[in-house]
């Protein structure tokens, strides 16, 4: 019989093949696990263990990698139906002219040859959890040991009147990242001198929190620099947001008569838009502006919300320890789909929510406890391309439930002098060439 | 007739050791990748954030005390250290040790 051991180590050099025996025996010694490896097996068959991850973005690319890197007897297969990966962090910056498409846009060559990840480009479409079996959309079935959702966010069509999958096209959301990044650019690059930028922010949860802020943030720069006599609103369906004070004094300094924040208290909620007219409805208020950007109210992507995974509420609940469905077993789900408050729906959370599911999904298979995970968050947003901000925390599982580490959470100093804003910008460039390199290299 | 207390003493400690040992081992590795999302894979940085892949244990255990009591001046990592319990900066800086032992 061949051996399937290896099957995932095609083209790899023999010095990779020690280093991953010195790191599995490591984890042999953290797991208590015999170095021969014992999986649940099915009688009839000499079946290695069969991971199937659904969704190739911050948190499934991630999990694929880690499951593999923990132990490459396990088979992984990743369905994600782009071919290349386009990041939402950093598009803001492309948005503002900073930077190119190509530098947000990742492949799946290094999961497919450097950890043996097999790649099927496919949708899926259906879950079978008793039968542990995935659906895709070109006609096959993938079975599955342990099954890892990670579809990210759809936008909920119809939730602001008006705003369908047509009118997209004219009122970009750009909060998924590709052709939807490029229009937005466009329209900014084409609009006159002078003219009127809306971004329409959604009540909570939706993914990226402080996104929309740093987005107006950096359109700002772009029209400061470029089309001084334009104005920007952001008009929120909220009265409070993330990082708010750091956002507003930094807005007062750079950006004093161009950029105004319109909170919900002051008509600031869209409530409907007309792509025939042109026009943002609020509660009170229209406006007919040159650019409009709307991020609209979100949900968990449609397989997640497959066979009663979201409890009919538009998110998925998870045990915290091991991100398994509370609904079904031998599914979990990471990333923007979860409710894992408070842990924001972020990248940086859904790359740390996947390392450990990852962990988790490895010592399940091996009929062993999870190990007590490590959960933090790191987000930066850049005010300017010198500016930046952040927020962190550290998190621990109490009773089954995801909670802060007292004292370990925190903002940027309000006060802090110009060097640290300096220093943070260069911090959320460097972090994000090592989270793109952690996911997909 | 029972055994001495001291003997059962260390035989229990004898038991333990081996999970407790394991047990830091996968919280060790656990923190390590989270701790990759703004270090780099393995602890290898690209761009301004510092690579933690080749610091000396002891200094690597000093430093993550330092930011926890704020004697160390960071811009994040004040934050991140408080989380993180003498246990925890132990079994992280082993983890990385272990890695070098290629």
């Amino acid at each position: 019989m061949a051996n399937l051991k290896h099957r995932g180590a095609v083209g790899r050099q023999p010095e990779r093949r020690v280093t991953e025996l010195t790191r599995r025996q490591f984890l042999a010694l953290a797991g208590s696990l015999p170095l021969t490896g014992v999986y649940a097996r099915r009688a009839w068959a000499q079946t290695l263990a069969r991971v199937v991850v659904v969704g190739g973005g911050f948190g499934g690319a991630t999990c694929a990698k880690y499951i593999r890197r923990a132990d490459p007897a396990i088979e992984v297969t990743l369905v994600e139906p782009r071919r290349q990966f386009v990041t939402c962090p950093f598009s803001n910056a492309v948005l503002a002219g900073l930077r190119d498409m190509a530098s947000l846009t990742y492949g799946y060559d290094g999961l497919q040859q450097r950890h043996g990840v097999r790649v099927v480009h496919a949708t899926a479409t259906e879950i079978d959890p008793s039968a542990r079996r995935v659906t895709l959309d070109n006609g096959s079935t993938l079975a599955y040991d342990r099954l890892v959702l990670s579809p990210g966010i759809e936008v909920r069509w119809g939730a602001i009147e008006g705003y369908d999958a047509a009118a997209s096209e004219v009122f970009p959301h750009a909060w998924l990242a590709g052709p939807q990044t490029v229009l937005l650019r466009q329209q900014l690059e084409a609009m006159a001198d002078g003219g009127l930028v809306v971004i329409t922010a959604p009540e909570e949860p939706f993914r990226c929190p402080p996104g929309p802020y740093e987005r107006a943030s950096l359109i700002a720069y772009y029209l400061k620099t470029h089309k001084p006599r334009s104005k920007l609103l952001i008009l929120d369906a909220k009265d409070t947001f993330t990082k708010q004070e750091l956002f507003r004094t930094a807005w007062v300094r750079l950006y004093p008569g161009l950029l105004e924040w319109v909170p919900r208290s002051q008509s600031g909620r869209v409530v409907r838009v007309d792509i025939r007219t042109g026009t943002v409805h609020t509660d009170f208020e229209e406006y007919k502006p040159a650019v409009a950007n709307i991020i609209p109210p979100q949900r968990a992507a449609a397989i997640a919300r497959a066979a009663g995974l979201d409890d009919g509420t538009g998110w998925c609940t998870v045990r915290a320890s091991t991100f398994e469905s509370v609904v079904h077993a031998g599914v979990h789900i990471i990333g923007d789909a979860t409710i894992a408050a408070p842990m924001p729906k972020s990248a940086f959370s859904a790359n740390n929510q996947a390392k450990v599911c990852a962990a988790a999904v490895v010592a399940l298979l091996r009929g062993q406890p999870a190990p007590a995970p490590a959960l933090m968050n790191t987000c930066y947003s850049l005010v300017a391309p010198d500016y930046g901000i952040s927020i962190a925390a550290v998190y621990q599982v109490v009773d089954d439930k995801i909670a802060i580490v007292q004292g370990s959470s925190g903002v940027s100093p309000l006060d802090a002098p110009n060097e640290t804003r300096v220093l943070e910008a260069e911090y959320a460039k460097s972090w994000y060439a090592n989270i793109t390199a952690d996911v997909f290299a | 007739m029972q055994p001495p207390l001291v003997l059962l003493v260390l035989l229990a400690a004898a038991l333990l050791l081996p999970g407790t040992a394991a047990a830091g081992a996968a919280r060790g590795a656990a923190l390590a990748n989270a701790c990759a999302a703004c270090h780099g894979p393995d602890g290898r940085s690209q761009g301004a954030i510092a690579s933690i892949d080749a610091l000396l244990t002891e200094d690597f255990v000093a430093a993550l005390k330092a930011f926890r009591v704020d004697a160390r001046k960071g811009t994040v990592m004040n934050r991140i250290a408080k989380g993180l319990d003498d246990a925890d900066i132990v079994a992280v800086a082993t983890y990385f040790a272990t890695l070098r032992r290629r």
